[in-house]
């Protein structure tokens, strides 16, 4: 179980992680409560099980709606249990994984055994959202106003845009684009 | 009394060394000390390896890339490691100095890898990427180009992952499925059981 959350943390910077861990930093920055993290955190274990054990796999435009619904409830109720879960939700839908020994013997499993499958595949999910939130606490906490800045407003405007770009279409060449960029960088 | 407590604390002392020496105390009173038996050679045979069925074909591929093979029913009648790979994926080199060594070991025989590139981004389609990224990971073997993953889904169903290793057996049944890294023994000795 250890190894699982390590091993999510140490992959929740490589680009196929990316559409976990962004939403992440998003609500992060708004310095939520834990109940905000926590529906977050549900909302995605659940999605990301139903897809790794076969039986519900979402089309991108349906995560890509998920996340925009989640985005324009944030904009008008400010960011609460439902806008985080569906922001979860529609991120874990659209997640596809690059897979490591822990992960790999967690999918591996859920083949045969979906809910044996469960503890590993949340700890290596709460490693990717752990260095999210922690990444965007450190954000929100050096902005000033915080709580009436509208940096952690435009947060959502990131988000749903990104759900936007999900729906048209634009996703895979954004995430193509910024993944490009990342390995010549790295290269 | 006390001896019967010193006793105790004796025994317990006793199985806790065997617990760390990985020795059952119980069954080897000898202990740690001596060296422990060699378990008797065993030969696994091919039928005790779980038969997953025949693969599923090539779908929609763009070519390959460093082979004259231009299908999975050429190599029938050889052992086949097929590798769901793309060359950005930091966990799919991670799974490279094992093949690399499984290829080096069974140079020669009926035994052949099959990497199928199935980009995750735009840049890791682009064949001269490809190419380059062959070349600086030592890819050697035979790559299908599958730039469009329809054979990536074939495979694995909608929810597809990389690195994903197939062994197929002579006749294309697929006798080992791993999803990510790992169980590189369990590969190696597959292979190993399948040539015979």
């Amino acid at each position: 179980m250890i190894g699982a959350i390590l091993e999510g943390i140490t992959q929740s910077l490589l680009p196929c992680s990316w559409i976990l861990l962004v939403p992440a930093v998003g609500i992060g920055v708004a310095l939520p409560g834990v109940r905000v993290l926590a529906a977050m955190f549900s909302a995605s274990l659940g999605f990301a099980w139903l897809a790794v054990s076969g039986w519900w796999v979402l089309p991108l435009p349906l995560s890509g709606l998920l996340i925009v619904v989640g985005a324009v409830l944030w904009w008008y109720r400010d960011l609460d249990i439902w806008s985080s879960a569906l922001i979860g939700a529609g991120a874990a839908a659209a997640w596809q994984p690059c897979v490591g020994t822990e992960l790999g013997a967690v999918l591996n499993l859920a083949q045969t055994d979906p809910l044996a499958a469960a503890p590993g595949l949340a700890a290596f999910i709460l490693g990717v959202l752990a260095v999210g939130f922690g990444i965007g606490w450190a954000i929100g906490h050096f902005l000033p106003n915080r709580f009436s800045n509208p940096a952690v407003r435009a947060v959502a405007v990131v988000i749903g845009a990104t759900g936007v770009s999900m729906i048209v279409g634009l996703y895979p060449a954004l995430s193509s684009t910024l993944a490009g960029w990342s390995y010549s960088l790295w290269a | 009394m006390g001896l019967m407590k010193r006793s105790t604390s004796l025994l317990a002392f006793v199985v806790l060394l065997g617990a760390c020496a990985g020795v059952d105390p119980i069954s080897n009173p000898s202990g740690p000390l001596e060296e422990p038996e060699a378990p008797p050679e065993t030969s696994a045979s091919a039928d005790t390896i779980p038969n997953l069925g025949p693969h599923k074909e090539l779908v929609e591929i763009d070519g390959w890339l460093q082979s004259d093979v231009s299908s999975l029913e050429e190599l029938k009648g050889k052992v086949v490691v097929v590798w769901f790979w793309t060359f950005g994926c930091y966990n799919c080199k991670n799974t490279l100095p094992n093949l690399r060594e499984l290829y080096a070991k069974h140079q020669g025989e009926d035994f052949e890898i099959v990497g199928i590139h199935a980009p995750e981004f735009d840049y890791e389609a682009d064949v001269d990427n490809i190419k380059e990224a062959a070349g600086e990971l030592a890819v050697t073997w035979p790559i299908v180009l599958d730039t469009k993953k329809r054979t990536f889904h074939s495979w694995q169903g909608p929810r597809a992952y990389w690195p994903r290793t197939y062994v197929l057996d002579r006749d294309g049944n697929i006798r080992f499925d791993q999803i990510g890294e790992g169980k590189y023994a369990e590969l190696n000795e597959v292979v190993a059981t399948l040539l015979g």
